[in-house]
């Protein structure tokens, strides 16, 4: 995985780089995933917010991350003269099927924040096991994020607010965040108004469910618990 | 022609009562030898589906005709074969259905499916199959005399892919196709009987209607916008009427962790690591995919936490294994024409085992000695370059005395290295065998290793017949003595490993003619055509 080639204001230079071999490496890692970024609306806001994290979009349609990465690269050019000549080097998309390969483009522990905005719902039982939440998924988002790192999701589909809240509190190393603080967490304004499908719903006056769930430590190894 | 035998198990003597056996799955039946003088000694079912006792002798020879000679197969398990097997089957036993026996048959214990896995479970007290088509695991007795009595069976919702069991022995590990990964435990009841338990299952066929008004759809007019979308919408809460009672799976079970992708290989395994202050051994899952994954999880009850991951293959796997001696390494093979050797605690890649040349060569060797009346017809197909993108791996074993055994899909050979105290990987050796191998038995305490043969195929091919029509002319059974790789090996019970071998054989032979039923290669079917495209 080149990082270099989506974050090129973060690339270590290259006189600097001893590791000659594979691709350059950052200054800093990636530490916001958006799962499902569609046409990078949540990004784009987020990015003079998150000013000092890299942020990445994973879409799994090729056109759509295209479309994503054109507009970035559109956008980084505008503001090369403005300013802030930094806005939005921190933000990029790739095309990737993050159900199946999360684990290749993230350590473990290396995330503090994952978006899952607008997911599909996939609304017949059968395709249930086609959802982004699954008891068996989270545990790979839980892989890749480390301890106090937060979930955030959003839907308008009730029935799947519910699921993606009973998989996460159903899983062992997710907690439900508080009411409070999901409202004074300056992301899900962001995430309510920003994305593309939060302002389609805005517009057909439709209702927005907001769930966020904090990753808890591991627990003790069986017969290891502490004293 | 014969059927070759596609699964193979030891189970060495767990007391005095029992002989060492090896027990060899043919089609649905599990028969099982005496390792002493390689005499059988049962065979399961030991009845057909009405209700005949399956002579044993004979049962050798109607294993491959049982279709054609009596019709007596559930219609209903034909049928699955059918619809998957269209293209690539010949024979005449798929064909052929009997709906009339099919009520009769459902009391009996008895399954048309072929029976993919087997393994030992409580010191070779029982023995853990799972039937491919019924998707079912069955746990069986081992009895005194050698035969098999069946205590349960479970289907499962999806297919399993693997089964293995925890180090403590008393839970089995399932995955399936779907990657899930279900606990069982290994002396569960497949019926629940409480009748807290059984209730809700009366509801179900009973109460059917009012439940599923109860479901509402998830969409409403307000979650879907376009035209077509509330169409669908329209159709659904109208479905939603309609809908099936859903299959419930009548035994204790649990989801332990998935994968997206099909689940190929599962290892489960307790370990003591120096780092840690606490003298516990810790136990991991070990699961591998299709998608080129191999996962490291906690083991139960905290599989919901992962470890890591052994990221470097780069198609999919399809077996992975612990060696007896080195538990903290782990072989993983599969669509690459290399073997991997981790520190899987780590993640760490240890070793890189190039085995693509090696079969070229001997690939090499067999087309250049094969006499030239046959070699006519086969040089007219494209040699051996298009084997270094097809090779995959179908089976890896360990020793006790630190020897990895490795065999590939459509390969006559066994592939052999060792890794010594200090984890190095010695030199690779090739064993080759009269056809390509099926499947492998390690009687580690013997010194000896059975393998099973394809005598459906020519060598080198999973799609060629075999020249050799008469059963009398065929080997089922090969064997060496882990002591010296090539000579007659004496076992830890004045067994020759070759006499045991010539005995199986034998018999096998003299049943002659037998039906006809070709073994089917599924691994390449795991392999990613050019639109399943990888990330």
């Amino acid at each position: 995985m080149d990082w270099a080639e989506h974050y090129p204001a973060y690339a270590v230079p290259a006189e600097a780089d001893k590791d000659e071999q594979g691709p350059r490496r950052l200054t800093k890692d990636v530490t916001v995933a958006d799962i499902g970024c569609g046409f990078g609306g949540l990004l784009v806001a987020l990015a003079p917010q998150l000013s000092s994290d890299l942020l990445l979009g994973l879409e799994i349609r090729t056109q759509v991350a295209e479309f994503v990465q054109d507009r970035i690269r559109a956008l980084r050019a505008q503001n090369a003269s403005s300013s802030s000549p930094d806005l939005y080097q921190n933000i990029a998309c790739i095309r990737a099927n993050t159900m199946k390969f999360l684990p290749n483009f993230f350590r473990k522990a290396q995330l503090s924040k994952i978006f899952l905005c607008f997911p599909d719902p996939h609304f017949k039982a059968r395709k249930h096991k086609a959802r982004i939440v699954s008891a068996t998924l989270n545990s790979e988002y839980a892989f890749v994020m480390r301890e106090g790192g937060v979930m955030y999701t959003i839907t308008d589909v009730e029935d799947l607010h519910r699921w993606m809240v009973g998989h996460f509190e159903a899983h062992g190393s997710f907690e439900r965040v508080s009411e409070e603080e999901v409202e004074s967490d300056g992301c899900v304004e962001v995430m309510r108004r920003e994305t593309e499908e939060g302002k389609k719903v805005e517009r057909n006056k439709g209702e927005k469910f907001v769930a966020l769930f904090r990753r808890k430590a591991d627990p003790p190894w069986p017969g290891e618990e502490a004293g | 022609m014969a059927q070759p035998f596609q699964c193979l198990l030891y189970c060495p003597s767990a007391s005095t009562r029992r002989p060492s056996l090896l027990l060899a799955a043919s089609g649905p039946f599990i028969y099982s030898f005496c390792l002493q003088d390689g005499s059988l000694l049962s065979v399961w079912p030991t009845h057909d589906l009405e209700g005949r006792p399956v002579p044993l002798d004979e049962s050798l020879a109607c294993a491959g005709e049982s279709g054609v000679k009596d019709a007596g197969r559930p219609a209903k398990r034909r049928r699955v074969s059918l619809s998957r097997e269209v293209s690539s089957s010949t024979s005449a036993e798929i064909v052929i259905e009997n709906p009339r026996v099919t009520e009769s048959s459902r009391e009996l214990q008895v399954s048309n499916s072929e029976v993919n896995k087997m393994i030992c479970a409580s010191s070779g007290e029982y023995v853990v199959a799972v039937t491919g088509e019924d998707k079912t695991i069955r746990v069986f007795e081992l009895r005194g005399d050698g035969s098999l009595m069946q205590t349960s069976e479970r289907p499962m919702p999806k297919r399993p892919c693997a089964i293995t069991l925890t180090p403590d022995g008393k839970t089995i590990l399932c995955g399936d196709k779907f990657g899930d990964v279900y606990s069982l435990p290994l002396l569960g009841k497949p019926f629940v009987e409480d009748p807290a338990s059984s209730e809700p299952k009366v509801e179900d066929s009973n109460g059917r209607a009012e439940e599923h008004v109860l479901v509402l759809p998830a969409a409403s007019a307000r979650t879907v916008h376009t035209k077509k979308n509330q169409e669908a919408l329209r159709n659904q809460q109208r479905q939603i009427r309609q809908k099936k009672e859903k299959k419930i799976l009548n035994f204790e079970h649990q989801l332990l962790l998935g994968h997206v992708s099909l689940l190929t290989d599962l290892a489960c395994v307790s370990i003591c690591e120096r780092t840690s202050s606490f003298s516990h051994p810790r136990d991991y899952i070990i699961t591998s995919d299709r998608d080129e994954h191999i996962r490291v999880s906690r083991g139960m009850p905290q599989a919901h936490v992962v470890e890591g991951y052994c990221q470097g293959h780069t198609e999919f796997i399809s077996k992975i294994c612990i060696p007896q001696n080195h538990r903290q390494l782990l072989v993983s093979g599969g669509g690459d024409n290399y073997l991997l050797v981790w520190d899987w605690l780590r993640g760490n890649l240890q070793h890189r085992i190039d085995i693509g040349e090696r079969m070229n060569y001997l690939e090499a060797e067999y087309r250049k000695n094969i006499p030239r009346a046959i070699g006519n017809s086969i040089s007219e197909q494209p040699a051996g370059n298009d084997r270094e993108q097809s090779l995959a791996v179908s089976g890896i074993w360990s020793s006790s005395d630190s020897r990895i055994i490795v065999t590939c899909e459509g390969v006559p050979a066994l592939i052999m290295f060792s890794i010594d105290e200090n984890m190095a990987v010695g030199a690779c050796d090739c064993v080759p065998t009269k056809s390509n191998v099926i499947d492998v038995a390690v009687l580690s305490d013997l010194g000896i290793v059975i393998y099973s043969m394809d005598t459906d195929h020519e060598p080198f091919s999973t799609t060629k017949p075999s020249s050799e029509k008469s059963a009398s002319s065929k080997t089922f059974f090969g064997s060496f003595s882990l002591s010296n790789a090539t000579g007659r090996g004496m076992g830890a019970e004045g067994l020759h490993s070759q006499d045991l071998v010539g005995n199986l054989n034998a018999r096998m032979q003299t049943h002659g003619e037998r039906g006809s039923r070709l073994y089917c290669y599924s691994l390449e079917n795991l392999r990613k055509r050019g639109y399943e495209e990888e990330s």
